[in-house]
C-alpha cells in the first residue's frame, strides 16, 4: 500500500468513515480519457477488447498487446506458459497476425516472384557474383 | 562493439535526425561511435556534415565487391560515418538482391573492419520492412524504435512488435528494444494523449526522455551541425543529452 493510500485511509478514518474502499485509479483514468478523446486510439483499444479468444486468455487488466510488449523487455523470453504461441485470431489486436512457429521468413515474400530482370542490372548482378 | 539499430515502421518520424544527433551527443560524452546509413536515400551524410558531392559509401563498395575499410568519412563532431553512397535505382535492386542471397552481408563487413570492443555502431535503416532492416535486426544488440506522438505511429505498434519478436528479440546477448518518442509537443492535446497511452502500454520499454519538437533541430540540419553544436541550450539539445546518458547507462549494464 502506498503512502498516498494510507493518507487517504487515515483521512476517511478521521472524519468517521470506516474502511473506505479506496483505490488509486487516477493513472488508469488518465489513460482511458486519453483514448476516449480520439476515435482512432479508442477504436484500436476497442477492437482489441472485442477479440473473444484473447479475452478468454488474458486477465482483466492485462491485454495481449501489453503482454507482448512486456515479453520483449530486455530480450528475456516470457515464462513458459506465456511463451505458448498465441492463437492467430488473438495475436496483437486487429493489426497483424503473429507468424506461426516455423513459418517462412516474411521478408522473403518481398522477393518472390521476381519480374524478368532488365539487361542492365542483370549484367551488374553477374559482375557482382563474379567479384 | 555494440550494434544499435534505429528503426521505424513509418517514414518521416525523424529516424535519421535522431540517429545523427544521438551519435554526435554520444561522441561528445566520450563514446567512440560509428554510424552507418543502411538507407539508399543516402540522407545521413547530410546530417553528418559530409560534403554533398561525395558519392562513395557502402552501397557503391558492395557493387564493386570491395571492403568498407577504405571509406573514411568523419563528421566535424568526430563521428565516424559510413554513408550508403549514391546509387541508381537499378544498382539499388542489384544490391538488395545481393543482400537477400547474403544474409550475413552486414555482419561480415563489420567483422572485416576489425573494430574495437568499445565502439558503438548506430545503424540508420529505411522505414518499414526491407532487406536492410532484416540485416540490421539480425545483428543488433539494442533496437531503438522511433515514434511520433500521433495516431498513425500508435497504430503501427503491434506490427513493430511482431517484427521485433520475429527477428532476434530472444537472441542470446540481445539487450532489448526500446521506443523513443520524437517531436513531442506538450502544448498539443493529441501529443500528450498519445504519450500517455504509449507510456501505459510500453512501460519500461519507453525511453523515459522524449525528444521535444524544436525548431532548432531543423535549423541545425540546415547548418549541417548536430543540434548540440548549433544551440547548446535548445530543448532538443537537453533531450539528446538525457537520451545519450540513458543509453550509456544501458551499455554499462551490458558490460556489468
Amino acid at each position: 500500500m502506498s503512502d498516498v493510500d494510507v493518507d487517504v485511509k487515515n483521512l476517511f478514518k478521521k472524519i468517521g468513515v470506516d474502511e473506505p474502499a479506496y483505490q488509486e485509479l487516477r493513472r488508469e483514468s488518465r489513460t482511458d480519457q486519453a483514448r476516449e478523446r480520439w476515435p482512432l486510439l479508442n477504436s484500436l483499444q476497442a477492437e482489441e477488447e472485442a477479440a473473444p479468444v484473447k479475452q478468454a486468455k488474458r486477465s482483466a487488466k492485462k491485454s495481449e498487446l501489453s503482454r507482448l510488449f512486456k515479453s520483449l523487455e530486455g530480450g528475456k523470453a516470457p515464462p513458459k506458459e506465456e511463451a505458448e504461441p498465441l492463437p492467430r485470431e488473438a495475436a496483437v489486436g486487429p493489426f497483424r497476425k503473429l507468424p506461426e512457429a516455423g513459418a517462412p521468413n516474411p521478408f522473403n515474400r518481398l522477393f518472390e516472384p521476381q519480374p524478368p530482370p532488365r539487361n542492365f542490372w542483370q549484367s551488374m548482378f553477374d559482375k557482382l557474383k563474379k567479384s | 562493439m555494440t550494434v544499435i539499430a534505429v528503426i521505424s515502421m513509418k517514414g518521416g518520424v525523424g529516424k535519421t535526425t535522431v540517429t545523427s544527433n544521438l551519435s554526435a551527443t554520444l561522441t561528445r560524452f566520450g563514446q567512440r561511435v560509428l554510424v552507418i546509413d543502411l538507407d539508399p536515400q543516402n540522407a545521413l551524410r547530410l546530417h553528418c556534415g559530409i560534403p554533398v558531392h561525395e558519392t562513395g559509401g557502402i552501397g557503391r563498395d558492395t557493387l564493386q565487391g570491395v571492403s568498407w575499410e577504405n571509406l573514411d568519412f568523419r563528421s566535424p563532431g568526430g563521428v565516424q560515418v559510413l554513408p550508403f553512397g549514391v546509387v541508381s535505382d537499378e544498382e539499388c535492386m542489384v544490391i538488395e538482391r545481393h543482400l537477400v542471397e547474403h544474409p550475413g552481408w552486414l555482419g561480415d563487413n563489420l567483422a572485416n573492419l576489425g573494430l574495437d570492443e568499445d565502439i558503438v555502431i548506430l545503424l540508420d535503416t529505411p522505414p518499414g520492412p526491407s532487406v536492410y532492416l532484416q540485416q540490421a535486426l539480425s545483428i543488433a544488440d539494442i533496437v531503438l524504435v522511433v515514434l511520433l506522438t500521433d495516431a498513425g505511429s500508435y497504430a503501427v505498434l503491434p506490427a513493430t512488435e511482431t517484427l521485433l519478436k520475429h527477428y532476434g528479440a530472444f537472441r542470446r546477448g540481445f539487450l532489448g528494444s526500446y521506443y523513443v518518442l520524437n517531436q513531442v509537443d506538450a502544448s498539443r492535446t493529441l501529443s500528450r494523449d498519445v504519450m500517455e497511452v504509449v507510456r501505459h502500454d510500453l512501460g519500461a520499454r519507453l525511453m523515459p526522455f522524449p525528444i521535444h519538437r524544436d525548431e532548432a533541430v531543423s535549423e541545425s540540419l540546415a547548418y549541417q551541425k548536430p543540434v548540440l553544436d548549433y544551440d547548446r541550450y535548445a530543448q532538443a539539445s537537453q533531450d539528446f543529452e538525457q537520451f545519450a546518458k540513458w543509453l550509456i547507462q544501458k551499455l554499462k549494464d551490458k558490460t556489468a
